[in-house]
C-alpha cells in the first residue's frame, strides 16, 4: 500500500460525505421517512408505547435505516460511479481501487453514525430524556448492522447491474426483508418455520434489541465477513460500465 | 526518449476477432492519433494499455510511470461543484497534490485565452455544466497532471470548435512539455491536422500513416472522409478503383 494512502482516502471521504449531504433525496427516503413511519405506527397503537423499552420498540426501524444505508448509499454509489464512466477513467489502478474502497467506507460510515443519530434526536424524547451513553451505544449497535449488509452490498457491486437494475435489486431486497420481519412478528411463537434465519433485517434488530455482548460471536463473523469481502472488491472490482459494448 | 510498444497483439471477443498482428508506436513529446469506425476496437485496445485485458497473443512494453486515462464517456457527480470533481479525479490519479494554481500556471502557457472560461467553470455546479463543458474541462485538467503518458478516448467528442481548438492546443503543450499522448477519434480532419502521425484500425490491424495525404493516397481517395470510409470497410487499395462517395 502507498504511503498517503490513508490521507487521500480520507480527503476523498470527505468529498464523498459532502455530495451524500447535498443529496435531499437520500436524506428523505433513508431517514426522514422511517421517522415518519414509526411515529405513525407508534401513534396508531395508542400511547402506552411509549412506556415500553425504548430499544425494542425502535430495534426494527434502526435496523431498516442501516441496511437503507448500506445498500442505497456504500453499495448503490459505487454502481453509480462505474456506470458513469468515472471508475474506468480514474480508479483502474490497485492503488487507486483501494483509495476509492476505503474512501467509500470512510464516507458511508460516518453518514451511518450520522443517521442514527439523527433517528435517535428525532424519536428519543417521548421515551424520556436524551442519553450520551444510550446514544453511543445504539451507534455502535448501529454500526454493527450498518457493515452486516455492506458484505452482501459489495458482492452485488460485482454483478452486471446497470444503475436502474441496481436500484430495483436494492429495493427489492429491502422490501423482501421488511415482508419477512412483518411476517415474523405476525406469526404466532414458536413458529415451525424459522423465518428470522433467513432475513438479515431480523439479525439486525437482535442486534439492536440485545447489543453486542450476548452475540459478539456473530458479530465478530460479521465483521470478518465484511473484511473478506472487501478485500474481494478491492481485487475484483468492475471496471468498465455495464452499458459498455463488451 | 520513452515509447510505448504493442507488439503483434491479437485479440478476440467470443464472436469477434479485433486485433491479428496488430502493432502500434506512440513516443513522449508526440501525439499519436487512432482512428477507427464504431466498433473497430479503439476502447478495447484501450483497456488492453491500462491492464483490463489481456491480449491473446503480442507484447506490451510500456516504459511509462504515470499513465492517465480518460474514457469516452463521463458524467459526473450532480451535486457537486466542478472543483470538488476535479480534487476526487486527482486524489485517485495525481502521484502528487495539485491546486488550481498549479492547473493555471500550465494553462497560461498553452492556451492562455481559455484560462477565464477555465475559471467560471471551476466553481460550476456539475448539474448546471454542458456536456462539452464537461469533457474539456476534464481533458484539460487532466493534462495538468504530471504524467509521462496520456490516453484520451475521443475527447473532442461534443464539443464545440472553440474548446475543440483549445484541447488541441493545452494537448499540444503537454506533447511539448515531454509527454507522450494517445488519442482516438472519429474526426480524421483533426487527427490528421494535429497528430505527428496516426494508426488507422483497418482489418484487424494498425496502418500507420505520416499525415493526411499519405492516408489519401494509401486509399486513393480525394478527401480525409473518403479514405476513412475505404479504410474502414476493409478496402484493399490495389484493387479498389471505384472512388467511394462519402
Amino acid at each position: 500500500m502507498h504511503k498517503n494512502t490513508g490521507s487521500r482516502a480520507f480527503q476523498l471521504a470527505m468529498i464523498f460525505i459532502k455530495e451524500q449531504l447535498k443529496e435531499p433525496t437520500a436524506l428523505f427516503w433513508i431517514l426522514l421517512s422511517p421517522g415518519a413511519v414509526f411515529y405513525l405506527l407508534i401513534y396508531s397503537k395508542g400511547d402506552d408505547n411509549f412506556n415500553q423499552d425504548y430499544s425494542a420498540v425502535t430495534a426494527w426501524f434502526y435496523a431498516y435505516i442501516s441496511s437503507s444505508v448500506a445498500f442505497f448509499g456504500f453499495s448503490f454509489y459505487i454502481i453509480g460511479r462505474r456506470e458513469s464512466g468515472f471508475i474506468r477513467s480514474f480508479i483502474y489502478t490497485p492503488h487507486a481501487r483501494a483509495v476509492f474502497l476505503i474512501a467509500q467506507l470512510i464516507a458511508y460510515s460516518t453518514i451511518a453514525c450520522l443517521y442514527c443519530l439523527f433517528f435517535y434526536m428525532m424519536t428519543r424524547l417521548p421515551f424520556g430524556g436524551y442519553s450520551t451513553y444510550e446514544a453511543s451505544t445504539l451507534m455502535i449497535r448501529f454500526y454493527s448492522c450498518f457493515i452486516l449488509f455492506c458484505s452482501p452490498g459489495l458482492l452485488i457491486t460485482a454483478l452486471p447491474l446497470n444503475f436502474q437494475t441496481a436500484n430495483t435489486v436494492f429495493s427489492i431486497l429491502s422490501f423482501i426483508m421488511l415482508a419477512l420481519g412483518v411476517a415474523q412478528a405476525a406469526l404466532p411463537e414458536p413458529t415451525y418455520f424459522p423465518i428470522e434465519l433467513f432475513n438479515p433485517l431480523s439479525l439486525g434488530k437482535s442486534i439492536m434489541q440485545q447489543g453486542i455482548q450476548p452475540l459478539w460471536k456473530i458479530i465478530i463473523s460479521i465483521f470478518a465477513t465484511f473484511i473478506i469481502a472487501l478485500l474481494l472488491a478491492c481485487k475484483y472490482l468492475r471496471i468498465n460500465p455495464v452499458w459498455s459494448r463488451y | 526518449m520513452s515509447i510505448l510498444q504493442a507488439d503483434c497483439i491479437d485479440f478476440r471477443y467470443p464472436e469477434k476477432p479485433l486485433f491479428s498482428q496488430a502493432s502500434l508506436q506512440a513516443c513522449s513529446g508526440s501525439m499519436t492519433g487512432l482512428l477507427g469506425p464504431n466498433g473497430a476496437g479503439k476502447t478495447t485496445f484501450f483497456d488492453i494499455l491500462c491492464g483490463l485485458k489481456k491480449p491473446d497473443n503480442g507484447q506490451i512494453t510500456n516504459p511509462f510511470t504515470q499513465q492517465l486515462y480518460l474514457s469516452q464517456t463521463l458524467m459526473t457527480p450532480p451535486a457537486l461543484r466542478m472543483y470538488d470533481i476535479f480534487k476526487m479525479t486527482a486524489l485517485l490519479c495525481s502521484p502528487a497534490p495539485i491546486n488550481k494554481c498549479h492547473i493555471q500556471e500550465k494553462l497560461a502557457r498553452w492556451s492562455p485565452r481559455i484560462l477565464d472560461r477555465y475559471n467560471e467553470i471551476w466553481s460550476k455546479k456539475s448539474s448546471l455544466c454542458s456536456y462539452g463543458e464537461k469533457r474539456w474541462f476534464f481533458t484539460v485538467s487532466l493534462l495538468s497532471i504530471a504524467a509521462d503518458f496520456f490516453i484520451l478516448d475521443e475527447p473532442t467528442a461534443g464539443v464545440d470548435p472553440e474548446f475543440r481548438f483549445h484541447i488541441w492546443q493545452c494537448l499540444r503543450g503537454a506533447a511539448q512539455d515531454g509527454a507522450a499522448i494517445l488519442v482516438s477519434s472519429h474526426n480524421v480532419d483533426e487527427i490528421s491536422e494535429n497528430c505527428q502521425g496516426f494508426y488507422m484500425i483497418s482489418q484487424q490491424k494498425f496502418l500507420h500513416f505520416e499525415d493526411g495525404e499519405a492516408f489519401k493516397y494509401h486509399y486513393q481517395a480525394s478527401t480525409l472522409d473518403q479514405a476513412f470510409i475505404k479504410a474502414a470497410c476493409g478496402a484493399d487499395m490495389h484493387k479498389s478503383s471505384q472512388p467511394i462517395r462519402p
